[in-house]
């Protein structure tokens, strides 16, 4: 018997990259956890949502920065999905945590809407919204620095979480 | 007492028999639903036990005003001014915090006026069963509307009652909760 909370698929890097991607996400739960442990090889770049391979201007996201000496908020509009999708947040050349909870994900009903939790160490906490206008179930997403890799051992990791 | 299982046949003394033991694991679902044609005012998760240390409401909101309007929590029935709230809230250019006491809920989700966009909400309820404190919530949630609105949202919520929480009442401020605004009660086990 499945559990309410259980791993779907995780992805350790054995070498740097600027993109992860899940496919073939079964639609069997009611919303997915992504927790990723990831660092940059150079700079400070956007990290990116990137859904269904949807190639349009769907996407947008409103962010909230905290660095401990000025807080920020920034809001992305008509974002294609070939630019990478909307900016969730950003990552450093320090290991981060970046939590992506995708809440009834599966529904063909509503457009999607992600919430996302990314911590830099030494530079901000930042919190996101993302929308992608469709409203497809969620069966894959990419996850993508604006430039830049990932560095090996960079992890994400997707659970399923199923309501009764 | 003998019990069989329908599963293998085998007989023993445990309702287990012929059955592997089922570990219903630390996050166990408790309650959820989706809301039908027409909406509703109002949804109650009722009789949640106390067997659970801490609760966790997932969430896909919206209300059926006109307007964008914040969706809120309300514990035991408790209409008095009881609760409060403070919130830290990206709105695309200004972040801003503010709060409120003596209020008779705590917002904790949001909901945008455009039909097809929901506002998100992860809710946590920590010590939700004790008898001696009174409750903290913490809520992470937001809704984008694409530049037409939209806030990311860190909240957080106080019920000043020492009682432990058997019943969750999920309210918009205006209009009724949308037809296909779906929420799920979670239970934490330490």
């Amino acid at each position: 018997m499945a559990g309410t909370y259980e791993p779907i698929a995780t992805t350790t890097l054995s070498s740097p990259s600027g993109a992860v991607g899940f496919s073939s996400i079964p639609s069997t739960y009611t919303d997915l956890i992504v927790v990723a442990s990831i660092k940059m090889n150079s700079g400070t770049p956007n990290i990116n949502l990137y859904i269904n391979t949807i190639d349009s201007q769907s996407y947008s996201s409103t962010l909230l920065k905290g660095t401990g000496s000025a807080t920020t908020s920034s809001r992305n509009i008509n974002k294609y999905g070939s630019g990478g999708g909307a900016p969730i947040g950003e990552a450093t050349t320090e290991w981060g945590i970046a939590t992506l909870h995708f809440n009834n994900y599966s529904n063909t009903t509503t457009y999607k809407t992600i919430l996302t939790r990314i911590t830099e160490p030494t530079n901000a906490t930042m919190a996101s919204v993302c929308l992608v206008r469709s409203t497809a179930a969620i069966s894959s997403f990419v996850v993508q620095a604006d430039s830049g890799s990932f560095v090996t051992d960079s992890t994400f990791t997707i659970y399923g979480i199923k309501a009764g | 007492m003998s019990v069989s299982s329908v599963k293998t046949g085998a007989t023993g003394i445990s309702l287990l028999t012929g059955n592997a033991f089922y570990d219903p694991g630390n996050f166990t679902s408790i309650a959820s639903t989706t809301v039908g044609v027409g909406g509703v005012a109002s949804f109650t998760f009722s009789s949640i036990p106390s067997t659970y240390a801490h609760l966790q409401i997932r969430a896909l909101t919206k209300s059926d005003y006109a307007g964008q309007a914040n969706i809120n929590m309300r514990f035991n029935s408790d209409t008095g001014s009881n609760y409060a709230w403070h919130q830290f809230l990206g709105d695309g250019s200004s972040p801003y915090s503010n709060g409120a006491s003596s209020q008779t809920l705590i917002r904790c989700i949001h909901s945008s006026n455009e039909t097809s966009t929901f506002g998100s909400g992860v809710i946590d309820i920590l010590d939700y069963a004790s008898t001696s404190k009174y409750k903290t919530v913490r809520v992470l949630s937001g809704y984008d509307m694409n530049g037409t609105g939209g806030y990311i949202m860190h909240r957080s919520g106080l019920w000043m009652n020492t009682g432990a929480i058997s019943s969750i009442t999920i309210i918009p401020e205006s209009g009724n909760l949308a037809q296909y605004t779906s929420l799920a009660l979670y239970g934490v086990k330490v």
